[in-house]
């Protein structure tokens, strides 16, 4: 019996997509330069169609990806030809939320905003909130350790996973982790979280929600050039305060918010930088005295300090939009992941304009400075001939540069497709040989997202 | 027995290679697992980190520390603390020669761990020797990262069983400018579990919150800045609803050293129990007879001091379908209760130690 058919024995007619028009939204992620359809679909919805799938693929050696809401940007859900893709969109409960003990239960389906949509009446939150927590799902930001603005005081999706229930490539069901911020044993959880699907499908996940804190105080402070910017980031944290977030947008990136929200950034101004502070509100009123001397101290054109609730809602919605709103100005871009050390953000920020007009190519920076995480955006029209190529050849510039200043190819959207021949770069091959090793013990026959973050492209 | 010192991680590497296939042990300062005092088994070799011993780098403004294995957890913190900066997880066993790789390998984390998180929040890099005596790199020195497998986050509690700790990347941060404890004594453990839990609800961004479930007295941490101390420390007062004692500097820390894991003897088992406010007294109900017990980081976890044998313990955690371990004393590493099933685990010690070595 052929997969197909056996397939249709778990799954109806409707969750079991096999015809090229069918097929089609799943071939790519939003990476879209890389395309592949798959041999088929499935719609699971429930755990055991999920453990079933991955059965049936491992006995005829099909390799499969499990697939949320498609958002990767590392092209880490492309499937592959000969492949499956299990798509989770529909295993979307939240099976437990427990304010008590402040964690929830969800299925992998679930999209991240909606923890904590409903972990809101509760005074609840789950931190972790990558750019398009909107719609991706909890299985994808598990596979790929998903980051956000606040991972500098937060931590990534590794450190907000306190338990995993998983399909193992050969269909072996176990669980990692518990329901504790504190466990015993060696932190597997924690290893599963950015395997990028090359262990098996999550199929449950226990994560962690945090009270929301009592106050924010938000600040935007203008400046004249990036580096200015970058340097009172460094003058922040050496002054012993630790903010939620502290987030840096350059002039076109800025120009692009601005057309699209009117978020109400200086005109002029080179950068900004979006400074937050959180918890106890006599706390954060105090930090806030000493935030204000910090940025006064750093040579800002300007400082404003949000009033309201409604001003900060809109100081990020400029942020957050920061890359759909790029797309006003080019037709085509390309967003960098890269990591550096933070007090090596002038450095990198310098270079990256160099690199800029060396290639002829536009870039706008948005990015985490707290983390260090560049997000510059390559603009590009792909129309135009050898635009994509000039593109790439200055991305693959800004990737080395980060290796080159101590960082990472990637600080949250993982290596996927885009960045595979990237990783022996930043590692030793002794480093990469051993992550062979593990993915072989886990997976024998390399079925679980076969072709991604190991296999250097031919 | 043959015991190696290696003073370079290349020596370290090729001390385990060349002692293949002999059964290794690794002994870090014996603070949990006290072979410095009873030596190996017969036939097991000991690889000691005492030589491994430094910071690799530090740069203070970047607060991210890359130290080595064998270094003392209290050079460490004195070290950062020059620097206005700390560990926010409390390690609870830092002196007596405690090491770094120790503190990861028992994955043991003070009352801080309730604010910032615990160790396995601030490791963002390691290198490891496996039990071929390959070097082996993880993670990085940047507070993130999503490139490759996070090994690093394995060690974590690894108990010496995965590889060799070799080298530990750590997110640090700055120390608050002040800090202040308020401790209450409770009449009864309900009493004193019911005011723990009314501080923990009440969102005061408490750094620390332990309950001393022997003597029923909570103790709660504030940390910030100096001059909004009083308003906090008082609406802390308010929650807890009992006369409190207020703590600052020396008393403030004698306090909670008196209160930490470390205070009880090496000699027994100390045991920790991952735990969740709502079981709280469950937990207690079956660990309680056992010996004195404490709850760490808001209810979150619990601990144990029991010299009750080890089958005692094994069948009391089973029967309360408690999972748990014993993190100190001569049987540090053991599992306790209820287990998972053990297919992941098994696969990656397969690909770190194919020989069983690391026991």
């Amino acid at each position: 019996m052929d997969l197909t058919t056996a397939l249709a024995a778990i799954y109806p007619p409707d969750r079991l997509l096999t015809r090229a028009s069918a097929l089609a939204s799943y071939e790519s992620d939003a990476l879209t330069a890389f395309r592949t359809r798959p041999l088929a679909v499935v719609l699971a919805e429930t755990r055991q169609e999920v453990i079933d799938t991955v059965r049936l693929c491992h006995a005829a050696g099909v390799p499969f990806v499990a697939r949320g809401s498609g958002t990767s940007l590392s092209g880490g859900s492309v499937p592959l030809d000969d492949g499956i893709v299990i798509a989770l969109n529909r295993l979307n409960r939240i099976v437990r939320l427990d304010p008590v003990d402040r964690i929830a239960v969800v299925e992998p389906g679930v999209i991240n905003l909606d923890i904590s949509a409903a972990a809101e009446p509760f005074g609840l939150y789950y931190a972790p909130d990558p750019s398009s927590q909107s719609v991706c799902t909890i299985g994808g930001n598990v596979a790929f350790n998903s980051g956000g603005a606040h991972c500098f005081r937060h931590g990534m999706t590794a450190n907000h996973v306190l338990g995993l229930e998983v399909v193992l490539p050969d269909g072996e069901v176990v669980r990692l982790g518990g329901d504790s911020v504190e466990d015993v044993g060696p932190d597997l959880a924690g290893l599963f979280v950015g395997s990028e699907g090359l262990f098996g499908v999550a199929l449950e996940v226990t994560v962690r929600l945090l009270p929301r804190p009592e106050s924010y105080r938000t600040v935007l402070a203008s400046y004249t050039s990036l580096q200015a910017a970058g340097d009172a980031v460094t003058r922040i944290i050496a002054a012993g305060l630790l903010p939620g977030a502290m987030e840096i947008m350059d002039r076109l990136a800025m120009d692009a918010a601005e057309a699209a929200v009117h978020a109400g950034y200086p005109p002029g101004a080179a950068a900004v930088l979006l400074v937050e502070l959180e918890g106890d509100a006599a706390q954060a009123e105090a930090e806030l005295a000493r935030l204000s001397a910090v940025l006064e101290a750093s040579g800002p054109s300007h400082v404003h300090i949000a009033a309201n609730a409604e001003e900060r809602a809109l100081l990020w919605k400029g942020r957050k939009c920061a890359f759909s709103a790029v797309g006003r100005l080019s037709p085509d871009f390309i967003v960098q992941d890269g990591v550096v050390p933070r007090t090596k953000l002038g450095d990198a920020l310098v270079a990256i304009e160099q690199l800029s007009r060396q290639h002829g190519v536009r870039v706008a920076n948005v990015f985490h400075a707290g983390d260090g995480n560049l997000h510059p955006l390559i603009l590009y029209d792909g129309r135009e001939p050898g635009a994509l190529a000039r593109a790439e050849a200055l991305a693959t510039d800004i990737l080395r540069l980060c290796i080159r200043l101590g960082g990472s190819i990637t600080g949250e959207h993982g290596v996927g497709l885009e960045k595979r021949a990237f990783l022996p770069e930043m590692y030793r091959p002794e480093d990469i040989a051993f992550m062979q090793r593990l993915r072989e013990s886990v997976d024998g026959r390399r079925l679980a997202n076969r072709g991604k973050m190991l296999e250097t492209p031919a | 027995m043959t015991v190696t010192t290696p003073a370079t991680l290349d020596a370290l590497a090729d001390a385990v290679a060349t002692t293949a296939p002999a059964p290794l042990r690794i002994a870090g300062g014996g603070t949990t697992r006290p072979w410095r005092h009873n030596g190996a088994p017969p036939g097991v070799d000991v690889i000691a980190l005492g030589a491994l011993s430094g910071l690799t780098a530090y740069d203070p403004a970047e607060c991210v520390v890359t130290v080595l294995a064998g270094t003392p957890v209290r050079h460490l913190t004195d070290t950062l603390a020059v620097h206005g900066q700390y560990l926010p997880w409390d390690p609870p066993i830092a002196g007596d020669g405690a090491t770094v790789g120790g503190m990861l390998a028992s994955g043991l984390s003070g009352p801080g761990r309730y604010r910032y998180g615990g160790v396995r929040d601030f490791v963002i890099g390691a290198r490891v020797v496996d039990g071929r005596g390959r070097l082996i790199a993880s993670g990085g020195q940047v507070v993130k990262n999503a490139a490759g497998f996070l090994l690093h986050h394995a060690l974590v509690g690894s108990a010496g069983r995965l590889g060799v700790i070799a080298e530990v990347s750590l997110k640090v941060f700055p120390r608050a400018e002040a800090t202040r404890t308020l401790v209450a004594r409770a009449s009864s453990l309900a009493g004193a579990l019911a005011a723990h839990e009314r501080l923990r609800l009440a969102n005061l961004d408490l750094d620390a919150l332990d309950l001393d479930a022997t003597s029923a007295v909570v103790s709660a941490r504030l940390a910030g800045a100096a001059d909004a101390l009083d308003a906090r420390a008082a609406r802390a007062a308010r929650a807890l609803a009992h006369a409190v004692e207020t703590l600052t500097g020396a008393d403030e820390a004698r306090h909670w050293q008196a209160l930490s894991l470390a205070a009880w003897p090496a000699t027994g088992a100390t045991v920790k129990v991952p735990a969740a406010p709502s079981r709280l007294t469950a937990i207690l109900a079956t660990l309680m007879p056992l010996g004195p017990c404490r709850l760490s980081a808001g209810g979150a976890v619990a601990f144990l001091h029991s010299t009750q044998p080890l089958d005692a313990l094994q069948d009391a955690f089973a029967a309360a379908h408690l999972r748990g371990a014993v993190v100190r004393g001569p049987d540090a590493g053991t599992p306790l209760g209820i287990r998972h099933a053990p297919a992941f685990a098994d696969r990656v010690r397969a690909s770190l130690d194919p020989d069983g070595r690391f026991r």
